[in-house]
């Protein structure tokens, strides 16, 4: 389930620790908090997941001017549908990606909305405390 | 080389996956990401195409593969550079020179109806616009993702929209 709340409200109730420096009016003020939602992450391998697939693109590319993209790149994509996951595994770029994780996230992982042209892609602003021990691979 | 102007993200995850862009001339180009270098150029492959082209891609009538594969018309390929905001597009000299690491799987087809801009609220004008605003307006109708359901020439110095 997704629960709409303020993000000052969220801060006042889970004191998160994001994993990085969050920029100005980042997550925005209208996000959901997630309890027990399962995602979908693309993965580099098939079988395992690792900390790399949780790399988010500002900090890959630290330099780049992002602009407007910059709450998206700061945070991670994922997907509410698994089909629409296993479909853009098609796209050249994730040619390299061969896995898909379903992860089922709490309030203290994090919070999420829906950014993009699609409903089922979200962007997901990740907490310290978010345990990456315990995820689901897919079978392909 | 040339200079591109970004018009809409179709697809992304993480970083833009496809997008719309359009030249100096008004020609619109869909590309797709297929590679990031390390001196972090973000690179696209590039297609020139028509609108009615790139309808029949968004309302998951055409294999994105297949515009790539088999564009409309001769030296329609480009490799699109994105460095910070912006786009440059060379020219390719053919579909020989594509590879298929650039090249997205057999049986991608856009989703319209996971879209999530699309408002079951509004309203329908009907405009006259000078054919010399024709790729403004265009560009326009684009960049706010409204709907044109024609493009029609008039018989004077007006086009109806």
């Amino acid at each position: 389930m997704l629960s709409p709340l303020k993000i000052t409200d969220y801060k006042k109730q889970y004191a998160p620790e994001w994993v990085c420096a969050m920029p100005d009016g980042c997550p925005p003020e209208d996000i959901y908090v997630p309890f027990n939602h399962t995602f979908y992450r693309l993965a580099k391998y098939v079988n395992t997941y690792s900390s790399d697939d949780f790399i988010s693109y500002a900090k890959k590319d630290a330099s780049r001017n992002w602009g407007d993209l910059l709450p998206l790149a700061v945070g991670l994509s994922v997907i509410s549908d698994e089909n629409k996951a296993r479909k853009n595994l098609k796209l050249p770029m994730f040619k390299q990606f061969k896995g898909i994780i379903a992860l089922t996230l709490n309030p203290t992982d994090g919070v999420v909305k829906q950014t993009g042209i699609h409903r089922s892609h979200y962007t997901w602003w990740r907490t310290k405390s978010f345990n990456m021990s315990n995820l689901k691979m897919l079978q392909l | 080389m040339r200079q591109l102007s970004l018009l809409q993200i179709l697809e992304h995850y993480d970083v833009p996956q496809i997008l719309t862009a359009v030249d100096a001339t008004g020609t619109r180009y869909l590309c797709v990401l297929y590679d990031c270098s390390e001196d972090k150029v973000y690179k696209y492959l590039g297609v020139q195409l028509s609108e009615n082209r790139l309808q029949s891609f968004i309302s998951g009538q055409l294999d994105l593969r297949d515009a790539y594969l088999h564009p409309e018309v001769e030296n329609a390929l480009y490799i699109v550079d994105v460095k910070n905001e912006t786009l440059m597009a060379t020219e390719m000299s053919g579909t020989q020179d594509l590879n298929e690491n650039m090249l997205p799987e057999v049986g991608y087809f856009y989703d319209e109806s996971d879209m999530a801009n699309i408002s079951t609220a509004s309203d329908t004008y009907q405009l006259e616009v000078p054919i010399s605003d024709r790729t403004t307006f265009s560009t326009l109708v684009n960049r706010m993702g409204w709907r044109a359901s024609s493009l029609r020439k008039t018989v004077g110095v007006t086009a109806t929209i």
